[in-house]
C-alpha cells in the first residue's frame, strides 16, 4: 500500500533535535542567591574594615594616618567590588528562568511529536484497513484508481509537514536559548573591568573600552563617560575614515569615467592637494608628470600590474640577480607613492584580519556582534581591496574599493549613531569642563609657585636682615 | 601605655579577621560560581562565570593580601611600642 517510495522522515521522541536542553535551573538559581549573599557579605565587610584600625586616641602619628588611609582604601575597594558583583545574581536568575522555560517548551514539543506519531500510525492503519476492503468494491481489470490518489501519500506529506513544524519550533527554542546565554554572558562580563577582553569582542572595541576606562579615572572626564567613549571612537576611527573618505569617492569617480570613456584612468597620479602644493612651491612648479622627481614619486608605469611586472622581470634573470632585477624593475614602475600605499594598505589589511579573526567563528561572531561584525568584515574587505588596487589598478579593484568603502562607512555610521549623537550633544560641555579643570589646576599650581617664591624671598630677606644685624656693631 | 598596646593588638586581630573573611568570600565566590557553571548547561554562561571568578576572585585575593599587610603593620607597631616600653622601664 505504501506506494510513495520517498516516505516521511523517520523521527522519534528521542531525536536529538528534541533533546532536553542541558542544565539545572534550580541549582543555577540557588547559586545565584548564594552569590548575592557573598556580595552583600563583602559590602558588610567594607563597613567594618575602617573600624579595625585603632582610633586616634590610641594610635596617632604618620603610621597611624597611613594605616587609616589604607583601611579606607580597602573599604572603598570592597564596596565597589560588592556593587560590581551584585548584577551577576539577577543575570544568572534570568538565565535559570530561560533554561526552565526552554526545558518546558521542549518537553511540550516532545509530547506533541509523540501525539503526531500516534496520530500518523493510527491514520495509516485506517488507510490500510480501508484499502483491504476496497478490492471488493472495485471492478476487476487494470483501471485507474477511481477513488482518487493513494491517501497514504497525502497522509505522509501531512505528517512530514507537522514534524517539520515541530522541528522548526525546537530550533527556535535552541536559538532563543543561545541568545539568552549570550545576554547572560555579557551581563557577567559587565561586572568585570573593561580591561578584561569580552567574549568575541573585537580588538578595536577592546582597546577602545580599555582606553575609555583608563580615561574615566580622571575625575573631570568621569561625568562625561558617554562623550569620552564617543570621542575615543571618533579618534580611533579617524585614520580609516580618512582613507575611506578619500579613496572610495576617487575610485568611484574613476570607475564612472571609465564606463563613459573606456580610458585607462586607474593610474597613480598627483592628488589635487599635491598638485596645488607643487604649484605653490615655485622650484617644483615646473615639475610635470614626466620629470625625474615625478617618476620617482609616481613611478614609470603608473597602470602596471606590479605582480606581472615583478614576475616578468624575475623570469628575465636567474637566481638572486633575477630577484634583484624584479625588485628594482617593480620599484621603478611603482614609484614611492605606490610602494608606500601597498605597504600601508597591506599593514591595515593584516590588522583588520586580526580584528576579524579575534572574534572567532564567523557565524557565532555574527550572532554575537551583528552589524558590528559586518562592519569589521567590510573594513577588512576595504583594506584588502585597496591593497589589491595599489598592486593592480584596474576597474575591478577600483570597484571593490568603492563598494567596500561605502559599505564600511555606512555600517560604521549605523553602529555608532548613538556615539555620533553623544559627540554632537556632549562635546562642548566636555571641552568646557576639561578647560575649567585644567585652568583651575594651572591657577592652583601658579598660586602654589607664587607662595613658594614669596616665602623663599621673605626667608631670604629675613636671613639678610639677620646677617646685617649680626654684622652691625650698633645693633 | 600598654592600654594603647591592647587596642593595637585588638586592631591587628580584627584586621586579620577581616582578611580571613574576605578570603572566605573569595572561596565562596569560586564555589558558588562553580556550582552555577556546572548546572548552567551552556558554554557561554560557563565562560562568563569563569571570567567572573578569575576577575573578582583575583580582586578579593588582592584585598585579602592588603588587609593582611595592614594587620601586620598594626602588629609591628605594637611590637615596636612594647620594645619602647621595655627600654623606658629599663632606663628608669
Amino acid at each position: 500500500m505504501r506506494s510513495w517510495q520517498g516516505g516521511p522522515e523517520v523521527v522519534s521522541v528521542n531525536d536529538g533535535d528534541f533533546a532536553d536542553p542541558p542544565g539545572d535551573p534550580s541549582t543555577v538559581e540557588d547559586a545565584a542567591t548564594r552569590l548575592a549573599d557573598v556580595a552583600s557579605g563583602v559590602d558588610g565587610l567594607a563597613g567594618s574594615v575602617p573600624g579595625c584600625v585603632p582610633t586616634g586616641d590610641a594610635w596617632s602619628g604618620q603610621t597611624a594616618d597611613a594605616a587609616r588611609t589604607s583601611a579606607q582604601g580597602v573599604a572603598t575597594a570592597l564596596r565597589s567590588e560588592a556593587a560590581a558583583l551584585l548584577p551577576a545574581s539577577p543575570a544568572l536568575r534570568e538565565w535559570a528562568s530561560s533554561l526552565r522555560e526552554a526545558k518546558a517548551t521542549m518537553s511540550k514539543l516532545r509530547l506533541e511529536l509523540q501525539q503526531e506519531m500516534d496520530r500518523h500510525s493510527a491514520r495509516l492503519r485506517a488507510i490500510a484497513t480501508e484499502a483491504s476492503l476496497r478490492p471488493a468494491l472495485v471492478p476487476a481489470g487494470p483501471v485507474a484508481p477511481p477513488f482518487g490518489p493513494d491517501p497514504s501519500i497525502a497522509e505522509d506529506l501531512e505528517h512530514a509537514a507537522a514534524v517539520a513544524d515541530l522541528r522548526r519550533r525546537a530550533d527556535q527554542v535552541r536559538d532563543d536559548l543561545d541568545a539568552d546565554a549570550l545576554t547572560c554572558r555579557r551581563a557577567l562580563e559587565n561586572t568585570c573591568s573593561q580591561l578584561v577582553r569580552g567574549h568575541r569582542e573585537s580588538l578595536t572595541d577592546y582597546l577602545q573600552g580599555a582606553a575609555g576606562e583608563l580615561l574615566e579615572q580622571i575625575p573631570v572626564l568621569r561625568k562625561h563617560s558617554e562623550t569620552v567613549d564617543a570621542a575615543l571612537w571618533a579618534f580611533m576611527t579617524a585614520p580609516q575614515a580618512l582613507v575611506v573618505g578619500t579613496q572610495a569617492p576617487k575610485r568611484a569617480i574613476a570607475l564612472m569615467n571609465y564606463w563613459k570613456n573606456k580610458d585607462a584612468i586607474f593610474a597613480t597620479k598627483y592628488s589635487l592637494l599635491q598638485r596645488q602644493a607643487l604649484t605653490r612651491m615655485g622650484w617644483a612648479s615646473h615639475m610635470d608628470d614626466a620629470s625625474a622627481l615625478s617618476r620617482f614619486w609616481l613611478g614609470a608605469s603608473r597602470e602596471a600590474n606590479l605582480l606581472s611586472t615583478f614576475s616578468t622581470a624575475v623570469r628575465g634573470g636567474s637566481g638572486w640577480s633575477g630577484l634583484a632585477t624584479g625588485v628594482s624593475t617593480t620599484g621603478k614602475a611603482a614609484g614611492l607613492s605606490r610602494v608606500l600605499g601597498v605597504g600601508g594598505a597591506g599593514a591595515a589589511t593584516l590588522l583588520s584580519a586580526a580584528n576579524v579573526a579575534a572574534q572567532g567563528n564567523p557565524i557565532d561572531a555574527w550572532k554575537a556582534n551583528g552589524t558590528e561584525y559586518a562592519a569589521d568584515v567590510a573594513e577588512l574587505g576595504f583594506n584588502a581591496s585597496l591593497t589589491t588596487f595599489m598592486v593592480a589598478p584596474n576597474p575591478w579593484s577600483a570597484g571593490a574599493v568603492a563598494i567596500t568603502g561605502v559599505a564600511w562607512a555606512g555600517l560604521e555610521i549605523y553602529n555608532h549613531r548613538e556615539d555620533i549623537a553623544n559627540l554632537a550633544k556632549g562635546a562642548v560641555p566636555l571641552i568646557t569642563d576639561t578647560y575649567d579643570a585644567v585652568a583651575t589646576k594651572v591657577d592652583d599650581t601658579v598660586d602654589a609657585g607664587k607662595r613658594v617664591v614669596t616665602e623663599a624671598a621673605s626667608n631670604a630677606v629675613d636671613d639678610a636682615k639677620k646677617v646685617a644685624s649680626a654684622l652691625n656693631p650698633f645693633d | 601605655m600598654r592600654a594603647v598596646g591592647s587596642e593595637l593588638q585588638a586592631g591587628s586581630a580584627s584586621t586579620g579577621g577581616a582578611a580571613r573573611a574576605v578570603d572566605v568570600a573569595s572561596q565562596q565566590l569560586s564555589d558558588h560560581a562553580g556550582a552555577a557553571s556546572g548546572a548552567a548547561g551552556h558554554a557561554d554562561v560557563t565562560g562568563g562565570l569563569e571570567d567572573l571568578v578569575t576577575f573578582h576572585g583575583g580582586i578579593l585575593q588582592v584585598l585579602t593580601v592588603a588587609l593582611d599587610a595592614l594587620s601586620s603593620e598594626i602588629r609591628g607597631f605594637d611590637t615596636c611600642m612594647t620594645q619602647t616600653d621595655a627600654q623606658l622601664a629599663g632606663g628608669s
